[in-house]
């Protein structure tokens, strides 16, 4: 199971879920063409609090074989932003069921994420280490550092298009080179194309060079629901889909859904998330 | 010792895991080359996801506070060193059934756990009844309890499992709940605990956990027969064969009996911890007064051996009081894990049990050779010291070395209580996942003639949760007595399956 679980990187639902203000809202102008700002506006934006949401993971490999996880998760962040208490609990299928992983994310790089694993069979929680990102994440088509936020200052960033329209939302394309060995080995990408909206100052799709085996992986962001926190807009993908090439053949597909996502529910509270309870 | 077997294993483990991609060319190594990723025609404005599949899910309905999970195991052994007189090791079918009702701060959990072993079907008349008892049938209840959560508070009462301590295999401060230890180094992770009668309070405040735990049910696990093929016991009975009480000792049954009754007011237990778990660090303290799980043997005397067919092996089971210290430390890849504690005034058996017989001793000679136990009160001191290594993609490492010393009291335990135990384990998975190797030794004592094994594991998930195994284990016994004495002709390949499924 710890191979199912492994160390998770910081605040990936919030990634994930892609919580945006528009860009607007952030003072910056669509015609931007600095890579920087617009990398580090994403990476700032207010993602919602005290979330609770159910995702579903599908995941079919090249011989159609399928697999279907099913995760309970909850999420808070600290008033100043500099922790993420993160905490998912498996439902189905029956072999995994009640397995939890408890995440405590420091913002600040220097300081390691705390992680604690609870297996059902061994009937108390484990602490894990959490520096490994590079690995799939629950055998799917993303990667534990696909989840976590980055440091612009750990990557060569260029806009290559400066406005671009995919699937009805006019684009920044920005690519991102990892150029610290940190970067290069948690990643594990040669580079990213981003496909960054302008209005939602979300991303709307991407694109992998995996160093690994040479592979290509593929993003797609879509379904994006409009919440709001503080009387403000903010928009949520619904539906991520990924999937990997490798010599132009597609080697395997997974679909992750948010269902029943709610922001700033009173029932998540700090002691949620302490490792005692687990 | 047959060396071979534990080093060709070890080999194909090693050779499966360096010829995978990740291990020998490390993706930060890699030379940067833009050309050959089979893009070139791409269309970067459109990606082009018509052609795959449909992954939508139907979505799960989680309005029921009811829920029931079940699994069925069958799992299948074969004896490599009995191939011809007696080939089947296990043919064991399990069945769990778990059933859960959530609602607010309440949890109400029953669970019932039975199993039948179709290899006592062949030349069962080979097996004496205590054999037959311990692993043919075994119908029990698992976890039964009810559990309130009322805001810093958790009451449990009911039978439960409750797992203490840090270390993963090796855990000298894991006190509470006793063992399935009928086959050694073969039982399910599942298995290996077994729940126990308990009342449990837990306090949070912050990353603090107080608990406080009363135990009230003498449960001392599930044992090997005296003749049964896990027995150190049976090598001692073996040793007296070609002797000339050695056709006496073959017609006598043997049985382990407990001096302790199972539910008695005067044999309550009572364990409090205390556990803080913070940022780089997990620290815990906790103290017991407790019954030996393991007890001392009260061997009969001469005369009954002599005189009666049916012989009860008793055990007694003595309080003694414990305290312990554990703690875990993360530094990037590896976690560090370490236990510390102390038996006060524990009761232990003394003297040597395995004794060279002279084949064909007459019987005063045996008289002067029989093995003796006392028993002495003695303070144990149990250490365990554990690293995990997790820095490469998909692979695991685990070490944990174990060690007791007796501080005071005689230090000549029949039982190598005292022995040292290192543990090494590696699990690697493929496929997604899919496909996980493991491979585990177990050496017992300073050198490879205390005794040691070597086990390794395939496992193939076909379906969401549906698997199958393969593996083999060597045991290669030592010269003391133990855990592994005479388990000369156990080795075995195994397979399973193992089928998750949810009813409710």
């Amino acid at each position: 199971m710890n191979n199912i679980l492994r160390a998770t990187g910081p605040g990936w639902v919030t990634s994930l879920i892609v919580c945006v203000f528009p860009a607007l809202a952030f003072g910056l102008s669509p015609d931007t063409v600095d890579p920087v700002l617009i990398m580090d506006a994403m990476s700032e934006r207010d993602t919602g609090n005290r979330q609770t949401a159910t995702m579903t993971i599908v995941v079919e490999d090249d011989a159609g074989r399928r697999r279907t996880r099913v995760l309970k998760t909850r999420t808070l962040q600290s008033a100043d932003k500099s922790k993420t208490w993160q905490l998912m609990r498996f439902e189905s299928p029956a072999d995994v069921r009640g397995t939890t992983l408890l995440t405590h994310d420091f913002k600040d790089g220097a300081k390691q994420d705390d992680q604690w694993l609870y297996l059902p069979a061994l009937k108390k929680p484990t602490r894990i280490a959490s520096s490994e990102k590079s690995g799939s994440f629950m055998g799917t088509d993303l990667s534990y550092s696909d989840m976590t936020n980055k440091d612009s200052k750990d990557y060569t960033l260029a806009v290559l298009k400066p406005s671009v329209t995919i699937a009805g939302e006019v684009c920044w394309l920005i690519e991102a080179r990892p150029k610290t060995a940190k970067a290069k080995e948690e990643t594990g990408y040669l580079k990213t194309k981003f496909w960054i909206s302008k209005r939602m100052l979300a991303p709307v799709q991407a694109k992998m060079w995996v160093r690994e085996g040479k592979k290509l992986k593929y993003l797609k962001f879509s379904g994006y629901k409009e919440f709001k926190s503080d009387g403000k807009p903010f928009y949520v993908a619904t539906r991520i889909r990924a999937w990997t090439k490798r010599n132009k053949n597609t080697e395997s597909t997974t679909e992750l859904t948010f269902t029943d996502l709610k922001f700033d529910q009173p029932s998540v509270k700090r002691g949620d998330f302490d490792p005692s309870r687990l | 010792m047959n060396y071979f077997r534990p080093v060709a294993l070890a080999f194909v483990f090693l050779a499966v895991v360096y010829s995978t991609d990740s291990l020998a060319d490390p993706p930060s190594e890699q030379p940067v080359d833009e050309e050959g990723w089979g893009d070139e025609e791409d269309d970067d404005e459109a990606f082009d996801d018509t052609a795959l599949p449909d992954l939508t899910a139907k979505p799960m309905d989680q309005t029921s506070p009811w829920s029931m999970t079940g699994t069925y195991r069958s799992r299948w052994g074969f004896w490599l060193e009995r191939l011809e007189e007696r080939p089947f090791a296990k043919g064991r079918q399990s069945l769990d059934l778990r059933l859960d009702m959530a609602r607010d701060m309440w949890l109400f959990r029953g669970e019932f756990h039975g199993e039948y072993d179709l290899a006592y079907l062949v030349n069962r008349t080979e097996y004496d009844d205590a054999t037959l008892d311990a692993y043919e049938w075994l119908l029990r209840s698992g976890e039964v309890f009810a559990r309130a959560k009322p805001g810093n508070v958790e009451v449990t009462v009911g039978r439960q499992i409750i797992a203490w301590g840090e270390g993963d295999a090796l855990s000298p401060l894991d006190w509470i709940n006793p063992r399935d230890s009928r086959e050694f180094g073969l039982a399910d992770l599942d298995d290996l605990r077994l729940p126990i009668l308990a009342s449990r309070l837990a306090i949070f405040l912050g990353g603090h956990r107080l608990e406080l735990v009363g135990v009230h049910e003498s449960d001392f696990g599930l044992t090997p027969s005296p003749r049964g093929p896990f027995s150190p016991f049976n090598a001692v009975l073996g040793s007296f064969e070609g002797t000339s009480v050695g056709p006496l000792l073959a017609t006598k049954t043997f049985e382990l009996t407990h001096r302790q009754d199972r539910f008695a007011v005067t044999q309550q237990e009572v364990f409090f911890r205390w556990v803080y778990r913070g940022p780089g660090i997990d620290l815990g303290v906790q103290a017991g007064w407790l019954l030996d799980r393991q007890g001392v043997f009260l061997f009969p005397s001469a005369d009954t051996l002599a005189t009666q067919n049916a012989i009860d092996l008793e055990v007694d089971h003595r309080r003694y009081a414990a305290v312990g210290h554990s703690g875990a430390w993360a530094i990037d890849s590896v976690i560090l894990k370490w236990e510390v504690g102390a038996d006060i005034d524990r009761s232990v058996n003394t003297g040597d049990l395995a004794t060279d017989i002279p084949e064909g001793a007459d019987l005063s000679t045996l008289l002067g050779l029989v093995p003796s136990a006392g028993v002495d009160s003695v303070t144990l001191v149990n250490s365990m010291i554990g690293l995990t290594w997790s820095g490469v993609t998909d692979l695991r490492l685990t070490a944990e070395f174990g060690k007791s010393w007796v501080t005071n009291g005689d230090s000549n335990l029949s039982l190598p209580l005292d022995e040292p135990v290192l543990l090494l384990r590696a699990s690697y998975a493929l496929m997604r996942q899919r496909l996980q190797l493991s491979a585990a030794a177990s050496l017992i004592g300073w050198t490879v003639d205390g005794g040691w094994l070597v086990r390794a594991d395939v496992s193939y998930e076909i379906l969401d949760g549906l698997k199958v195994g393969l593996g083999g284990v060597t045991y290669q016994p030592g010269d003391d007595f133990g855990a592994l004495y005479g388990l000369d002709t156990h080795d075995r390949i195994f397979t399973w399956l193992r089928w998750d499924f949810r009813v409710l």
